[in-house]
């Protein structure tokens, strides 16, 4: 609660006005001799019960009448977590917290993380004992409930900035379905915030629309209250990597940084860097200008030195964010798009597979590698961009191994081969073979249909429907169709399973298929790159789709984990199992690889993970957007009290205290009203013969 | 005493209009003389009373001749006794007789129904006394009829002043313990003492076949206790002092009075007692005349 006219509330001494008249009052009495006293013990005596009860009522309300009113002029507003417990007290608390690198920043003593947690721990204090507390940081999978009450949450809630972003839509979907599946009474969802514009992803509006429904229908109320850290860091400068590539200059070879610096104050000024490359720090001093300043630095790397690594820091001990202050970088060979071709190295449609995906042999940067069906158990996935599955789809282990590749951001795309069977690869699978026949006739292969054919005519299975608008079967950039009908198809098999169809046979069976898995794509072709299948093996239409897949799979970050690779800190997450060291901070340092920025390595792969871009210095959602991205879900937004801006969500409540007064006067009017004519004592000043029955009463 | 100190305790015109008023007793009185008032025995008035049997011993000069020629029964023809009656006004002369916000002091109003029916009993014939009691007996004058005795009772009223602790029940104890022959008495007090107490007292007075009357003198603030600001009362009798805010303990206090004056009368009924309350700011001589009348009627009743 706040007041806009905070010195008016020393007029609350005047609430003692009324005790000071009523003793003033008992000061002033007379002296009066009284015959007879008997009565009036006996009713001093009575009148301690009631009487005096109501008189001290009548002092109290008398006092809260000018404490009202004394209050409504200060003009008070009612804000922050506390705002809550005017609207009725919640069952469930869902704290969510964003250790975003952001989070980070320094407000005097403490990171607006620390910051945050402190608030809302000292507001989760205010609610009453039994208050159900939910935690869900940003790094975790979900909800986790905190038993032990408020004073457990410190210890359950770490208070370590990480270096990765926070997905704020994300984690309200969380929480919206941990309501829907608990289905607890009235709850709260707390969300501390730097308000970053990166993690609230304003722009995703149909995510949003999705997520307010979602919250609106939830069979209890839940509200949300926003904490609201964004103020403005001046002095911070952040740094991050554009490029870091190595360039040669007759007999030398140099190592090209270019960094970028980001800061919220447009005035000049210098900063210090050092930069670490080979192991050697090198001290820099640059002088900023602007909100974004990107600067090339040149350094000389050794002869023979293929690859390497280093880091920047910047060096600044008053920096607003000590988080976005250093950034890592990996140089070497350039990334080559990988495409891995499992199946019988003999075969044509393997060989023809191979020349596909990279049909260029100048472009080095893009490879092609037959793997064999029996080498699988020790092949890494996460070098290549792309496989294509030329043979019986993979089972057991090698389906598993396969399938974790693709939810990280794989893309593998599967051919038939001439055996049936039943096996199925993340819900798709192939049905029975059909070869084409007209008058009972079979065909060896597709040119012998096409000599078959007269004129006008197009034998064998036509594929009449394609998405040509996007996809790997779209049209060029010169909007050029590709030749999807044209294609002469043999034989066939019908994909068994439920996906997206790209390409569809004249009877309605789909030719190309595709199936979203986590973050990757698994895509199954009806037909074989053979003659003896289709005449895929032209190349038209084959060469261009795997092209446009591969870029996919590049797009897809799918074999992100190859050497040389400078990654997002949490959005490029670790596989279980999988053990990263980190390089820089020394073999026994401890850094874990999905929240920690640093130079990881396994085994001969080493790689750079940074904070998302999208934690150095962005734009922040502005407040008044907030409510629009909750829709009708009630927001109040709250600005931290160490905050200089504005007042927020706060909303004035004078008139309750105007109201307050009316009715405290009311009270005090009832209790000092007299009795009426019905209801008090008379006494009849004279009486004389028989005690009437009224007297008598 | 001169005029003056009089005319404060009786007034010229109230006299006059009395004046043709008379005080009945409510029951048959024992006196030395022949008066206006019904004896218990038979005498030789004119009103006749009863016949009786002849007894050997009666005079035979009371025999009913008439009756005696037509049955041939000797019976006795009896009368009516009338004879003069004893008062003894009683006054309370406590302290807290000296109140008196709205109206006079209740001392004051004592002393004119006292002087005013002390002079119309002696006028009639009757004999009156005067007790002033305070915390003991203040004054004790025995019945006479002569106006020379009626001089010495206004005197006496005259001079007396409140003071002292009520011992009213007290002092009536030993009051109806000391007049054994049937009497009028008329207490006049506030009777600021023990109920129960008092009520014992009616009821000695009663066993004694006295027919006494009481005038509850109250002032009007008493009744009602309309004071608004906190005031420091002082008991007139014992100074004992209780600071109170009269706005609070009204009702109560109200009550309080009320169940008081709620008992003394119910007690006086069934002790066939003549209760008066008289709030002093009621003309005495209405109270007074109101009284007479009652009785005039009640003793018409009874012809």
């Amino acid at each position: 609660m706040k007041f806009e006219n905070l010195n008016y509330l020393w007029g609350l001494l005047l609430g003692l006005l009324p005790i000071f008249i009523h003793l003033f009052n008992r000061l002033r009495h007379r002296k009066l001799p009284w015959a007879a006293m008997m009565f009036l013990r006996m009713a001093n005596r009575k009148s301690t019960k009631y009487a005096k009860v109501r008189q001290w009522l009548v002092l109290l309300f008398r006092m809260l009448a000018v404490m009202a009113l004394v209050f409504a002029l200060s003009r008070p507003s009612l804000g922050g977590l506390f705002k809550g417990m005017v609207s009725g007290e919640p069952e469930v608390i869902m704290i969510l917290v964003d250790r975003s690198a952001s989070m980070g920043a320094k407000i005097g003593e403490q990171n607006r993380l620390e910051r945050a947690l402190e608030v809302m721990i000292d507001s989760a204090k205010a609610y009453r004992k039994g208050v159900r507390l939910v935690v869900m940081e940003h790094t975790d999978k979900g909800p986790r409930e905190v038993g032990g009450g408020v004073g457990a949450l410190a210890n359950v809630i770490s208070k370590e900035v990480t270096d990765t972003a926070a997905d704020i839509p994300g984690m309200l979907e969380e929480s919206a379905v941990w309501f829907e599946e608990n289905s607890p009474g009235i709850g709260e969802i707390w969300v501390a915030s730097d308000m970053q514009s990166s993690n609230w992803n304003p722009s995703a509006s149909e995510r949003w629309s999705k997520l307010s429904t979602k919250l609106e229908g939830l069979s209890q109320s839940v509200r949300v209250r926003l904490l609201s850290m964004g103020e403005e860091v001046p002095e911070n400068v952040s740094v991050r990597i554009v490029s870091a590539a190595r360039q040669r200059i007759a007999e030398r070879t140099d190592l090209v940084l270019k960094l970028e610096f980001g800061r919220e104050d447009r005035r000049s000024t210098e900063v210090e860097l050092a930069v670490f490359v080979e192991g050697k720090e090198n001290a820099e001093t640059i002088e900023l200008e602007g909100e974004t300043y990107i600067h090339e630095f040149r350094y000389p790397l050794r002869k023979g030195e293929q690859s390497g690594w280093g880091y920047v820091e910047l060096v600044d001990k008053e920096d607003g964010n000590p988080k976005d202050n250093s950034a890592y970088f990996i140089y070497g060979e350039p990334i080559k798009a990988q495409t891995a071709v499992v199946g019988n190295p003999e075969l044509f449609a393997t060989k023809f597979l191979k020349l596909a995906a990279a049909p260029d042999s100048s472009n080095t940067n893009q490879v092609s590698k037959v793997v064999s069906t029996t080498s699988l158990e020790t092949i890494d996935w996460t070098d290549y961009a792309m496989v294509l599955w030329q043979g019986k789809l993979p089972e057991a282990a090698d389906a598993e191994k396969l399938t974790d590749y693709v939810k990280a951001g794989g893309l593998v795309v599967c051919f038939p081969v001439e055996k049936d069977d039943d096996v199925r690869f993340n819900g798709l699978g192939w049905g029975g073979l059909k070869k084409f026949e007209t008058d009972g006739k079979e065909f060896g292969n597709w040119q012998e249909l096409v000599a078959a054919e007269k004129e006008q005519e197009q034998l064998g299975f036509r594929i009449t429907s394609y998405t040509d608008n996007e996809g790997p079967l779209q049209k060029t950039e010169e909007g050029l169709y590709l030749p999807v009908g044209d294609l002469r198809v043999n034989q066939r098999k019908a994909i068994m399973g439920d996906g997206a169809i790209q390409a569809s046979f004249e009877d309605g069976v789909p030719w190309l298929m595709s199936k979203a898995v986590g973050k990757g794509q698994v895509v199954f072709c009806g037909t074989q790159p053979s003659d003896k299948w289709s005449s895929l093996t032209e190349g038209l239409v084959l060469v261009p789709m795997l092209q446009r897949m591969l870029s996919e799979g590049e797009a897809m970050m799918s074999g992100r984990f190859a050497q040389g690779r400078i990654l997002s800190c949490g959005v490029d997450q670790a596989s279980e199992g999988e053990r990263w060291v980190p390089e820089e901070a020394g073999s026994n340092a401890v850094k874990d690889f999905n929240s920690q920025a640093g130079i990881y390595r396994m085994g001969q792969r080493v790689v750079a993970v940074n904070r998302p871009s999208g934690e150095d210095i962005t734009p922040r959602l502005e407040d008044g957007k907030v409510g629009e991205l909750f829709g009708e879900v009630p927001v109040a937004l709250v600005q931290d009290k160490s905050s200089e801006s504005g007042s927020g969500d706060f909303k004035e409540i004078w008139q309750w205290f105007l109201v307050a007064m009316a009715l405290a006067l009311l009270i005090e009017g009832i209790l000092i009203l007299p009795k009426g004519a019905d209801e008090r004592v008379e006494i009849q000043t004279a009486a004389s013969g028989k005690v009437s029955s009224k007297e008598g009463a | 005493m001169n005029e003056s100190a009089y005319s404060e305790i009786l007034d010229g015109d109230v006299i006059a209009r009395l004046s043709g008023q008379f005080l009945h007793a409510r029951q048959p009185m024992v006196g030395s003389i022949v008066g206006h008032h019904k004896s218990p025995y038979r005498g030789s008035s004119v009103e006749f009373a009863e016949y009786r049997k002849y007894v050997a011993g009666d005079d035979p000069r009371l025999l009913d001749w008439r009756v005696l020629a037509r049955t041939d029964r000797y019976y006795v023809r009896e009368f009516e006794a009338d004879t003069n009656l004893r008062c003894y006004v009683v006054i309370d002369c406590s302290k807290s007789m000296a109140f008196g916000q709205k109206g006079v002091r209740k001392f004051d109003y004592a002393r004119k129904i006292a002087a005013t029916l002390s002079y119309m009993l002696v006028h009639q014939g009757d004999a009156v006394g005067l007790e002033i009691f305070d915390d003991g007996v203040a004054k004790d004058i025995p019945p006479r009829r002569n106006p020379l005795h009626l001089r010495y009772i206004f005197d006496t009223l005259a001079a007396a002043e409140p003071r002292g602790e009520t011992g009213l029940a007290h002092e009536l104890h030993q009051f109806a313990e000391r007049i054994r022959q049937r009497a009028m008495v008329i207490i006049i007090s506030d009777c600021f003492c023990d109920v129960d107490e008092l009520l014992n007292c009616f009821e000695h007075l009663h066993f004694q076949k006295h027919d006494f009357a009481l005038f509850h003198l109250l002032d009007p603030l008493e009744l009602d206790l309309d004071l608004d600001r906190p005031i420091r009362f002082q008991d007139m009798e014992s100074n004992d002092v209780l600071l109170a805010e009269p706005e609070i303990i009204r009702d109560q206090y109200v009550e309080a009075v009320q169940e008081y004056l709620t008992k003394i009368h119910e007690g006086c009924n069934k002790h066939n007692a003549d209760y008066r309350r008289v709030a002093t700011n009621q003309p005495y001589d209405t109270v007074i005349a109101d009284f007479l009348v009652d009785r005039e009627q009640l003793a018409k009743g009874r012809r």
